[in-house]
């Protein structure tokens, strides 16, 4: 039974610099949309630019008068001038502009310390107007170099260049352009751009572009230079907003526009075949995804495909075919090579420029049985083997114990049953509810067999994984240990709710129920009672009790203090019955004292 | 109206002392290629100092002050740090509340392990990436490294991650190892079952560092001082080309989506590590004797106490009444005697109302409130409780009666054998005399 692994031929473009050819293109239609979606809206900077690139793109401008009629702006504030006024010259609507902004172009062409960002856009300002230039040419080139001098940034030069552009000397400009270019940072070693990024980069490369058009001489770039400076432009690539559309589209097209420029070559599509799809396709463009210019199709050539792992060659010089009706589109077909799977590298030349690109190609793979055998872990014993073919699972559940081991034995094999190596393989254990996992790894041994000991505890499911950057195959399969133990404890529950805690109250004593204790209080009253029943039988005579005050003190203090003990018992504390206690037996002392002696005095005298 | 403007400057310019942000970039052209991610920071009130990393006039504090209350590392190639900053100095700027964004790449040196290992992360060796051949994107160049990470990977802390992440996020990188012990660092963003952390160009000889579920993707730790680091194995999670590109799972369940997850959860990230969410503080804390009002240091065994704790949460710059139904307090004497969840009451207010354990001592009323994302809130009042009174002991016991009745019946017997003991006269004899 065999496994129908999933199987896939993979090219994959491992881009090996070569110097000449880029890995990507700026796609126009983004930014198209960028631009077109920014043209409606309703800041001024967003619309110049909106209506700069899409001019830049010939492609249909809105009306945009009714809207920079209405837009605020400061008349005092050149660059926004200049935006407004280019705008309107751009669309045709310069009736739309007031003609107050001229103030401003003219109060910066006065000022003494003008800065060259300021003249450029206070000159460019009145050309929209349709001023022509004031300038003497030479002076004013003589001003400029004058003002240069204190920063000659690349931003400053390219302000002058654009501002002799207007002014007819680009011949000053054809002298400087190389040492401006040359003064370009480099980053990684493989990418050009001028100090302040992506605005200088752009506005410097397009107006030596022009100029050099103008003066009909080549564009002063190496090749090399091109090169880096369209990296550096593709690493822009994923700009959003119009500014960065309008830039990027202008620079990309001052290099692209080049008689002999940097040519993109890029898988497109699939990047990978199956045997029933064994094409690929290429896409050779330039900079911004038109044809390569002075391309003949029969020079599109892959010069050799040569096998990574052992160096063999396997294809040389086969041309690949233009696709009907996609001038940018080359189909290589790899017919040959489909069955032999692994890992090539294809030169790939275009006219001059060549490529390398690696290619991925595998076969079918399979895994038909897999061998789990036990065994105990000082290996004395042979252990048990099972064998379960796929996608069976594991009848049995297994028993093992912490003195064994399980150990799994497959081997993966192509489509012709000849056994391959993979680059990850894999046993991942998990438990049921997919919580936890374990992962194994299978190492192969020298016959391309794999073998994993797996050592875990608990029930679990096995499933394998196999990968490699040249194919994929999974397969879930389930089998269980006795239940023995979790793998480990569950981890601690640090922060999150704790569990809560009530105090448990110590209970009341035992009470005996009310008749049993009113019995016995009962019974406790029954002597008092006994005693007085007992005194009124044998009628007692008190007659002499003397009536004198200190008596009758005695008596009432005697009283009261018993009786402050059942005021205590009901509501006072220890301490206020203290305070009241403390003058009655005061009392009570006293006139007691007193009334013993007269009792001692009446009985001693005779009668 | 003067005064609360006067407050307003101040909680303005204090603001802007929290958002003073450092950038260290391998080089500036990375404020272009991550520029949406950058934007975002300044469109929230950050100050962004874009430097070189390796530029020699780096400071970090001046005069024992720092200049910076965040700083973001996007410099993997970096070899070693220019100027004043070094490991030791981010260290001590984490140590001293400073909060960290970082993010490599499998290229990333050592100094990026050396910071990592300092906050408890582990990252892969040099050269190694995350690698998923079962969950790689379409735009991937061949090595499957650049991984199609599902949402579901995600940390379940919507105060740290958002709770919108429903996108598939795009991710190339290298791997990171967490501690399992450390209760402080958390896994942000995990990568699948499949997925491997290993030099892509060789064949799988020895066991990765990272396998499976275990390979942290980003990471984060909140330090006790409530500092925050957010630690990416990708820089490029962050760049425009993520935020912006598209995703087409090439195997698998062929997941695609027109754009990535990756800027809404970079924005939540940066809004967590820079302390714009998750943070606590209390308001007040009040609490006193049921159906009293004036609090008190000293409760009696078994008495009924009230406690209220009002707390808030700091949203979009302000402190507002914060949500939870998980706040729990603790009546402590060196053990918790009491553990109870706090009942949510209008206006961030929590109350509990229990009774004292009948065991006295010295207690505290404790809340603890550590929840992932948020900073850690931490209360105690000390009070003392006390046991009953003699007065306030039962007076009377039914069962006690007899004991009441001899009690009395003997204070009447004595006073009344006082009058016999004194005045009894014999009449007898007098009568045989006579």
């Amino acid at each position: 039974m065999y496994l129908n692994a999933l199987f896939f031929l993979l090219l994959s473009t491992l881009a090996l610099s070569n110097g000449n050819t880029l890995q990507g293109t700026i796609d126009v239609q983004r930014l198209q949309k960028i631009l077109q979606d920014n043209v409606k809206s309703r800041d001024l900077t967003a619309i110049y630019y909106a209506v700069r690139g899409l001019k830049q793109l010939n492609v249909a401008i809105p009306d945009v008068c009714e809207v920079i009629k209405i837009l605020n702006y400061d008349v005092k504030n050149i660059e926004q001038v200049f935006y407004l006024t280019n705008v309107a010259a751009l669309t045709n609507c310069q009736n739309a502009v007031k003609p107050e902004v001229l103030g401003a172009a003219t109060v910066v062409l006065d000022k003494k310390d003008a800065t060259l960002a300021e003249l450029y856009y206070a000159v460019y300002t009145l050309k929209a107007l349709g001023k022509g230039s004031i300038y003497d040419k030479e002076d004013a080139l003589k001003n400029l170099i004058q003002i240069l001098k204190k920063d000659d940034s690349p931003a400053n030069y390219g302000y002058v260049f654009a501002l002799c552009e207007h002014m007819g000397c680009g011949g000053w400009t054809a002298t400087h352009a190389e040492g401006v270019i040359l003064s370009a940072d480099e980053s990684d070693g493989k990418a050009l751009h001028f100090e302040g990024g992506l605005p200088v980069t752009s506005f410097v490369l397009s107006t030596i572009a022009r100029t050099y058009k103008k003066l009909n001489k080549p564009f002063p770039l190496t090749d090399e230079q091109k090169y880096k400076f369209a990296e550096y432009l593709l690493s822009r690539r994923s700009v959003n907003t119009p500014k960065g559309a309008t830039l990027l589209l202008e620079g990309a097209t001052a290099i692209a526009d080049d008689v002999d420029s940097p040519i993109s070559i890029m898988i497109k599509g699939k990047k990978y075949i199956t045997s029933e799809v064994d094409t690929i396709e290429f896409s050779i463009t330039d900079l911004i995804g038109r044809p390569v210019k002075n391309l003949k199709p029969e020079e599109v050539i892959a010069q050799s495909g040569t096998r990574l792992a052992d160096d063999v060659v396997v294809l040389s010089k086969q041309p690949l075919n233009q696709k009907p009706n996609e001038p940018t589109t080359f189909i290589l077909n790899l017919n040959k090579i489909k069955a032999q799977y692994g890992l090539y590298k294809i030169a790939l030349s275009a006219g001059s420029k060549t490529t390398n690109v690696n290619v991925a190609v595998l076969g079918e793979i399979q895994v038909t049985t897999v061998e789990v055998g036990i065994g105990d872990v000082d290996g004395t014993t042979s252990p048990k083997v099972t064998t379960v073919t796929y996608p069976n699972k594991l009848g049995e559940k297994l028993q093992a114990d912490h003195m064994q081991k399980v150990s799994l034995k497959f081997s993966v094999r192509d489509k012709w049953n000849k056994p391959v190596l993979v680059q990850q393989a894999f046993v991942r254990v998990a438990t049921q509810d997919n919580d936890q996992e374990t992962i194994f790894v299978a190492e192969p041994d020298n016959a391309k067999a794999y073998k994993v000991e797996l050592r875990f505890r608990g029930r679990f499911l096995a499933q394998y994984i196999l990968g490699s950057n040249c194919l994929l195959f999974t397969m879930v399969w389930v089998f269980g240990i006795g239940p023995r133990e979790v793998l480990r404890a569950a981890g601690k529950s640090y922060r999150g709710p704790l569990p809560e805690i009530a105090h448990i109250f110590r209970s009341p004593d035992a009470r005996p129920p009310r008749l049993v204790s009113d019995v016995f209080a009962c019974a406790c009253a029954a002597p008092l009672l006994l005693l007085l029943i007992l005194w009124a039988k044998l009628r007692i005579n008190l007659s002499s009790f003397p009536f004198t005050p200190s008596a009758l003190v005695f008596h009432l203090a005697l009283g009261a203090s018993l009786g402050l003990y059942a005021v205590l018992w009901l509501q006072l504390s220890m301490f206020e019955t203290m305070r009241y206690l403390l003058p009655l037996g005061l009392i009570t002392f006293l006139s007691g004292h007193r009334l013993l002696r007269r009792l001692v005095q009446d009985k001693a005298q005779p009668r | 109206m003067q005064f609360s403007l006067i407050l307003g400057t101040i909680f303005f310019s204090l603001a802007l002392a929290d958002q003073q942000t450092l950038v260290l970039v391998d080089n500036l052209n990375i404020r272009e290629t991550h520029s949406l991610f950058f934007k975002s920071l300044q469109d929230r009130g950050y100050t962004l100092t874009f430097k070189l990393a390796d530029d020699a006039n780096l400071v970090l504090a001046k005069y024992g002050e720092y200049l910076y209350k965040n700083l973001i590392i996007f410099a993997p190639s970096v070899l070693e740090f220019g100027g004043q900053v070094d490991t030791e100095a981010i260290t001590k700027f984490i140590d001293d509340g400073g909060n960290l964004l970082m993010a490599g790449n499998a290229a990333a040196g050592d100094v990026y392990r050396e910071i990592a290992s300092e906050c408890g992360f582990e990252m892969d060796e040099e050269s190694a990436a995350v690698i998923d051949h079962f969950n790689y994107d379409a735009s991937d160049d061949g090595e499957h490294t650049r991984i199609v990470v599902s949402p579901t990977n995600l940390i379940k802390a919507p105060t740290i991650v958002g709770d919108k992440n429903r996108l598939p996020l795009l991710f190339e990188g290298t791997g990171l190892i967490l501690d399992k012990d450390n209760s402080l660092v958390m896994p942000i963003l995990t990568a699948d079952s499949t997925a491997y952390s290993y030099n892509p160009k060789s064949q799988v000889k020895e066991y990765p560092h990272a396998v499976g579920r275990k390979t942290v993707l980003i990471a984060a730790l909140q330090a006790r001082n409530n500092a925050r680091i957010v630690f990416s194995g990708s820089l490029y999670f962050f760049s425009d080309e993520a935020f912006s590109s598209s995703i087409a799972k090439v195997h698998g369940d062929q997941v695609r989506s027109e754009v990535s997850g990756n800027k809404a959860l970079a924005l939540h990230l940066s809004e967590w590590a820079f302390g714009e969410r998750g943070r606590l503080r209390v308001r007040s804390v009040h609490h006193h004797k049921q159906g009293e009002k004036e609090s008190s240091n000293t409760y009696t065994i078994t008495d009924t106490v009230v406690y209220r704790i009002e707390i808030e949460e700091l949203k979009q710059g302000l402190w507002q009444p914060f949500e939870a139904n998980d706040v729990q307090l603790e009546f402590v004497r060196i053990d918790p005697f009491v553990r109870t969840t706090l009942m949510k009451k209008p206006n961030g207010v929590y109350e509990a109302v229990f009774k004292v354990p009948d065991v006295w001592g010295v207690y505290q009323f404790k809340v603890d409130y550590d929840r992932v994302g948020y900073t850690r809130l931490y209360h105690s009042t000390q009070v003392s409780v006390r046991p009953l009174q003699h007065t306030q002991y039962e007076r009377f016991i039914p069962s006690a009666y007899p004991y009441y009745v001899s009690a009395f019946s003997m204070m009447i017997g004595v006073f009344l054998f006082s009058f016999v003991f004194l005045y009894y006269k014999e009449d007898s004899p007098k009568t045989k005399s006579e």
